[in-house]
């Protein structure tokens, strides 16, 4: 278009005037950004710890209470040790906060009085308290239980003390790769059963028990599976095992050639897909947060593909730039990605996956104290508890309420309207009342779950090592703070990303299935 | 002289044409009645208007105002034009009064008592004077768009634009919106209205024109544009509404 | 007519029992499964309070601590005063706002019977005896058959005397109101005459069995004041109403947002501000204040100097950035900015003489008192405690809840409209501060505030440990507030943008007056809940080391060994902070629920 067309000044024109605040806006938040850094810099550069990883590289000197490793080798480690407390509380807790809290929701909608009245007690005593105080609780209530005494020694099958909760653990041999994978996909064939035995219903209208056939198959597989079925799985062993040695065959960089080039295509194929789908006429190229989602996890996942490819490089990259060998001890990357997978999936492993192991109080080392063994059993240590207590009790609180009001949502008019075409009431559960609450239950229920995840970091209040607890020790030590600020910035972002995405998928998948 | 002149105006929805080159003129104090069928361009033309959506080529001029992105032009051609919508767009949060003294106490700067003395005479006007104190949600809808045509004259308008005003009415609402209209026109106004209302188009409409796929059609004076229309789209469209 | 209404109706109550209790065979289960399990609940709580173990003195003792942490004894008719003029400011609303609502007694006293009922049945089942040793199974008796029945006893009397009120009043009304002052006076008449148990030393300092002692009067007689206070300012604010005094429509919020504000800066703080720069320095900045607020008012409002109007606004635009560069007092340059902000609205909010008047007072007021704080803000503190923070505590509690509130807010709001705005950059920009802000919990900003801030800051800048902690606490609320206000504006119709534009207003008029209020209110429910939050979220600072309300509980109380001794008497103190927060949050959140009733009901 043809500016000089009118004759007015050009600081009049609207869209002068709106990218001049843009970018002025811009100016300020950029120059008060320096301005914060090159302070910190500067601050940092006066004390006599500049900013820098190494420490992710050194043995930080630290013990963690709890985890995979009590005394980890380098920071990173420490970290990851932090990490993987943190998803062992946030996982089985959004387990079992998603269970008590359907159950909460649904006695809610009891028509028995008490049974609703002491639910909704329950609901406004837990909500309206603090966490934090709650998980003192949970620990003030473990730590008033007897200590551990001499006289407690021996097995036991559940023993609680100021120690802790110790209780029987399924300890896994060396065939318990084998069988999980066997599991995973008894799961999977599983929902095949069920979704066939439905399409034989809608087909010739008589009933065909899904669930019952699915439960059944569920458990016959399995128990085949535990007597020896599961060598089955030794197959996918055996093909990674195959597609290792190609590396070895084959040029190593044919293989990082062709890996990157067919996941670029598709990356490219789908984003581009994408944009032309949301410039169309009714979406007018606006982009929705889940757009921006799907294109930022497609982007991770190519560079995910191409770092992993080029391992050893990048590697060698970030070497040079930090300035530390240890960083990246192991040898990652896709060879021994596939090797792993054949060590786990081996044929020739046999014998019972899992057995049974009971709690055992022993003397710890050389001191007269009693201490629960390691080996034996399963402790839940106090933090842990206390974390795990409060942040499960806290959260199904919140869950009952997104359940009964999904619940509500639907049930008047859509169950009367279900009633009169004469359906039964579980089949009227199961086809009109669930699946409608679902859709309105998900997105609250992904915040809640985020919730979760983001309040176990509590756990620092109660000696738990979850990854703030952690990395606070660590800056402690090392005087790192800024540096394990950005782990912690980048780990939670990581991980309310990936549950935004799963409640994106869920959620597109359940708008498909009501249309 | 004319109030309203547009030459060759187009826009674009992405790649959509809505407007495919329209040239009109509207004369002051004339009624300009348009019809089409939905999907038309009628509304995107008429908000070109008051530049609520701009035009992306040809020219717009009201009352000697030529349309571009001068922040200035954009202030004046708000306060000369007054536009009343479909689904009437009254302030839910605010009183009756308060939603037509709004804008003459922010955008026009008088003071209270003088903008709610205005208020009064336009709710007289309208037929409505009884509900100044009330909210819009407690209305029926032909007192809502009464009192959004009472909103708009409240700026003192110049020109008044009607985007389908009674077709999100019941039947019986219409006709006292289409009474306020008729006095509106009577009084000298300067109108363009898109309705389907031919009864209304007959009566007070200066001129009808007919748009049809973001071109218009036809241009005649009411007699002709019902009883011998110039083309055949005319034809269809009126065999289709009578 | 009176004997149908108050006799009871048997086939109602039996409806009832089997239409919520016994409607089925699981019902009926279920029915008795809960009763046994809220029975066996009850009993363990009640041991778990009258057990030996426990040491309630803990909280009695050290009640001091728990709301003001370390504040001299020797002031504390400061807190009073403050807890006093919340109290004078709570009756004069509820007086103001009063609906004179009347209740029957018969309705009223049903509730007693039912209290009283349930009362007299939890006395029965109290359990007589507690195991005092876990291990050895040993069990005390603590409840003697005697005590019981006097217990049960005086449920009984109260019980008669409720029925009786109810037969014999039972077609009266009374006012809903008084009502609740007679049970708050019952709640304090009974602070005189109960018992509390107490911590008792002997003459060389030596703690010995502690005993049920009447609260101290230093308690009791303060709080019966305060009842009469409320009482007095209730009818106060009633009598207002009935006088129709409008201005206190607008004053009564105006008053509950600034007395936390002079509590802060003048009545907790004692400054040691001297008269003279009061004098020297803050009266005549009032009076220049007057005479600018008064050219601005009377002169460049008049109808024949309008024309002019303009340049004055670019004058006094130029004067407020020009005094930003100048040494000039902070107080000045507060006045200018201020002034700038009242020459550009003057136009549109004062049209006759008679508006321009009250402006004006009302601008000679704010500039007085916004010095005044200054003053008091600014000045030393002349209260000495151990540690850095003069506030600690409940205290501390409420002011980190207050501060981080009235802060976020507006924040929260500019976030919101940066988000959904149509400008990239400015979408941009928000969307990921709201993100990053999000993603990590509020205990890992706290972390930065208390250890990583400083960083940021030139050398020689310090905060206090309390201004970082309320800063980081508004920042994360904001981001959470901010996305709460989008749902607001994402809800509101595409129609009322094109109106807004169409009657000629611009964008901050089409915000401020159109979008805004109506964003607001839709998301009234979720913006208290996201308070309600906040409040409790303030229990982490507890985390990073500031003495609030829980730090006292789970931190300072349990290592107390000098004196009284308790030593690690964590559960009872974990206990008392629990209710204490619940109480709050529940009520609160109770009255919220009511409040979004009615406005609910008033749109329609
Ligand atoms: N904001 C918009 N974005 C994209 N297309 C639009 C938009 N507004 C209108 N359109 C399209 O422009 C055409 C003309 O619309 P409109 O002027 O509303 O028709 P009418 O008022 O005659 O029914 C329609 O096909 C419509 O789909
Ligand atoms: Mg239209």
């Amino acid at each position: 278009m043809n500016k000089n067309k009118f004759n007015f000044a050009f600081w009049r024109d609207v869209r002068f005037l709106k990218w001049a605040f843009q970018l002025f806006v811009l100016f300020l938040v950029f120059n008060s950004l320096r301005g914060f850094f090159s302070q910190a810099v500067a601050n940092l550069a006066a004390t006599n710890l500049p900013f820098s990883w190494r420490f992710l590289g050194t043995t930080p000197g630290i013990q963690v209470s709890e985890g995979f490793k009590t005394y980890p080798e380098s920071g990173l480690e420490a970290i990851q040790i932090g990490i993987a407390n943190m998803l062992r509380i946030t996982v089985s807790g959004i387990f079992f906060a998603t269970i008590f809290g359907t159950i909460m929701g649904i006695a809610r909608l009891s028509k028995n009085w008490i049974v609703e009245k002491s639910t909704t007690g329950l609901v406004e005593i837990v909500r309206n308290i603090p966490l934090l105080v709650q998980i003192f609780f949970w620990q003030a209530v473990l730590i008033s239980f007897p200590r551990l005494e001499e006289a407690d020694r021996g097995q036991h099958f559940i023993h609680i003390s100021a120690k802790g909760i110790a209780f029987p653990w399924l300890d896994p041999g060396e065939s318990s790769w084998l069988f999980g994978f066997w599991f995973i996909l008894s799961l999977y064939f599983t929902r095949k059963v069920f979704k066939w035995r439905v399409s034989v219903l809608e087909k010739y209208g008589r009933e065909a028990y899904p669930t019952i056939y699915s439960l059944i198959f569920l458990i016959i597989s399995n128990i085949l599976g535990w007597a020896g079925a599961y060598k089955l799985v030794g197959i996918f062993g055996y093909a990674a095992s195959i597609v290792g040695n190609l590396f070895d065959v084959f040029p190593r960089i044919g293989i990082q050639v062709l890996f990157i080039s067919v996941g670029s295509f598709y990356a490219v194929r789908y984003i581009s897909s994408e944009v032309k789908r949301t410039r169309s006429a009714e979406n007018r190229g606006v982009l929705t947060d889940d757009d921006i989602f799907k294109l930022v996890i497609t982007v991770l996942l190519l560079l995910t593909l191409i770092v992993g490819m080029f391992l050893p490089l990048g590697v060698a990259i970030s070497d040079f730039l930090l300035g530390n060998e240890a960083f990246f001890k192991s040898n990652w990357g896709l060879p021994q990605f596939f090797q792993g997978i054949q060590n786990k999936l081996d044929w020739n492993y046999s014998g019972a996956p899992f057995s049974v192991s009971y709690p055992e109080a022993i003397q710890a080392g050389s001191s007269t104290f009693t201490n629960y063994s390691q080996d034996v059993g399963k402790v839940m240590t106090v933090g842990y508890f206390a974390t795990w207590v409060g942040v499960v009790l806290y959260t199904s609180v919140f869950i009952s309420e997104v359940v009964r009001s999904g619940i509500m949502a639907v049930a008047k008019g859509q169950s009367e309207a279900g009633l009169s075409l004469g359906l039964k009431r579980s089949t009227l559960l199961r086809l009109i009342v669930l699946p409608q609450a679902l859709r309105i239950m998900l997105p609250p229920m992904g915040n809640q779950y985020l919730n979760l995840a983001k309040n176990t970091s509590l756990g620092i209040a109660v000696a738990f090592p979850e990854i703030v607890s952690v990395g606070q020790t660590l800056y402690n030590q090392e005087g790192q703070t800024i540096a394990v600020f950005l782990i912690w910035m980048a780990f939670y972002s990581f991980v309310s990303l990936t549950l935004s995405s799963i409640v994106n998928f869920y959620n597109k998948k359940l708008k498909i299935v009501e249309r | 002289m004319s109030i309203i002149s547009a030459k060759d105006v187009k826009k674009w929805y992405g790649d959509f044409q809505a407007l495919k080159g329209v040239t009109m003129e509207v004369g002051e104090g004339e009624v300009l009645v348009i019809c089409g069928p939905s999907g038309s361009g009628k509304s995107t033309f008429i908000r070109c208007i008051n530049r609520l959506e701009q035009h992306q080529d040809g020219e717009i001029i009201v009352d000697g105002i030529q349309l571009s992105n001068d922040i200035k032009n954009i202030e004046a051609i708000r306060s000369e034009v007054g536009m009343v919508f479909q689904s009437f767009n009254l302030f839910p949060h605010l009183t009756v009064m308060q939603n037509i003294t709004l804008a003459p106490i922010w955008v026009r700067k008088k003071s209270k008592s003088e903008a709610e003395a205005k208020a009064m005479e336009l709710l007289n006007r309208v037929g409505i004077p009884e509900q100044a104190d009330k909210f819009p949600g407690q209305l029926s809808g032909g007192q809502q768009q009464r009192v959004a045509i009472a909103r708009a004259l409240a700026m003192e308008p110049k020109i008044m634009l009607f985007d389908e005003p009674t077709s999100a009415l019941d039947p019986e609402m219409i006709k006292e919106v289409l009474d306020v209209m008729k006095e509106l026109a009577k009084s000298g106004m300067t109108m363009i209205v898109v309705t389907h209302e031919m009864g209304f188009a007959k009566e007070v409409a200066d001129r009808v024109m007919l748009f049809d796929d973001g071109q218009l059609v036809e241009e005649n004076t009411p007699d002709e544009f019902f009883t011998n229309p110039k083309s055949d789209r005319t034809k269809l469209f009126l065999s289709q509404i009578l | 007519m009176i004997e149908a209404n108050t006799k009871v109706d048997y086939g109602v109550v039996k409806r009832w029992l089997k239409e919520n209790l016994f409607s089925s065979y699981s019902s009926v289960v279920l029915t008795f499964a809960s009763i046994f399990a809220l029975v066996a609940l009850f009993r363990g709580i009640i041991s778990f309070i009258i057990s030996p173990e426990r040491q309630w003195t803990a909280i009695t003792y050290n009640l001091q601590l728990y709301m003001v942490q370390a504040y001299p004894e020797s002031d504390f008719i400061r807190v009073w005063i403050t807890v006093g003029l919340v109290i004078v400011m709570f009756g004069l609303t509820w007086g103001y706002n009063s609906k004179n609502i009347r209740i029957t007694i018969n309705n009223a006293m049903d509730k007693l019977i039912k209290v009283f009922v349930v009362l007299f049945l939890l006395i029965l089942i109290t359990p007589t005896s507690v195991t005092t040793d876990k291990v050895q199974g040993i069990q005390e008796e603590v409840l003697q058959f005697n005590t019981r029945l006097l217990f049960l006893g005086y449920v009984t009397i109260l019980l008669v005397t409720v029925i009786f009120i109810k037969f014999k009043f039972s077609d009266k009304t009374v006012l809903r109101d008084l009502l609740s002052f007679a049970y708050l006076g019952f709640l304090i008449a009974s602070i005189w005459f109960i018992k509390v148990p107490t911590v008792v030393f002997d003459s060389t300092n030596v703690r010995v069995q502690d005993q049920y002692l009447p609260v101290a009067s230093s308690t009791t007689i303060p709080w019966t004041v305060l009842y009469f206070v409320l009482i007095g300012f209730y009818y106060l604010g009633k009598s207002f109403n009935s006088k129709q005094v409008i201005a206190l429509k607008r004053a009564i919020p105006a008053f509950w947002f600034l007395l936390p504000l002079l509590v802060v800066t003048w009545i907790y703080r004692k400054p040691d501000f001297s008269l003279v720069s009061i004098y020297s320095i803050d009266l005549p900045m009032v009076a220049v204040g007057l005479v600018l607020g008064y050219i601005s008012l009377f002169i460049f409002n008049q109808e024949k100097n309008k024309k002019y109007q303009k340049y004055f606004f670019y004058l006094t635009l130029a004067l407020f950035l020009v005094s930003l560069f100048l040494p000039i007092l902070r107080q000045l340059k507060i006045i200018f900015f201020l002034y700038f902000i009242l020459t550009s609205l003057s136009p549109y909010i004062s049209n006759t003489k008679e508006n321009s008047k009250n402006l004006l007072i009302v601008w000679t007021l704010s500039i007085s008192i916004i010095l005044f704080l200054m003053r008091g803000g600014t000045s030393e503190t002349l209260i000495e405690v151990p540690g850095s923070s003069i506030y600690g505590g409940f205290a501390l509690t409420w002011i980190i809840a207050y501060f981080g509130v009235l802060l976020s807010s507006p924040l929260g709001v500019l976030l919101a409209l940066g988000r959904t705005s149509k400008l990239p950059i400015v979408r941009i920009i928000c969307t990921t501060f709201i993100e990053l802000v999000r993603s990590v919990p509020f205990i890992t900003w706290l972390f930065f505030g208390s250890v990583m801030l400083s960083l940021f800051l030139p050398r020689g800048v310090e905060f206090d440990e309390v201004v970082r902690a309320i800063a980081v606490t508004a920042i994360f609320s904001s981001a959470y507030l901010a996305e709460n206000v989008r749902g607001g504006l994402q809800s509101i119709n595409k129609g009322q943008f094109e109106a807004a534009d169409a009657v000629g207003l611009n964008t901050i008029q089409r915000i401020s007056l159109i979008v805004l209020p109506q964003a607001l209110r839709a998301v009234i429910p979720t913006l208290v809940s996201q308070v309600i939050s906040l409040f409790k979220d303030t229990s982490l600072v507890a985390i990073v080391g500031l003495f609030d309300l829980l730090f006292v509980g789970i931190k300072v109380i349990p290592a107390q060994s000098q004196g009284a001794n308790f030593l690690g008497t964590v559960l009872e103190n974990i206990v008392f902070c629990a209710i204490l927060y619940w109480v709050f949050t529940y009520s609160f959140s109770r009255r919220s629920m009511k409040i979004e009733k009615r406005l609910g009901l008033g749109e329609r």
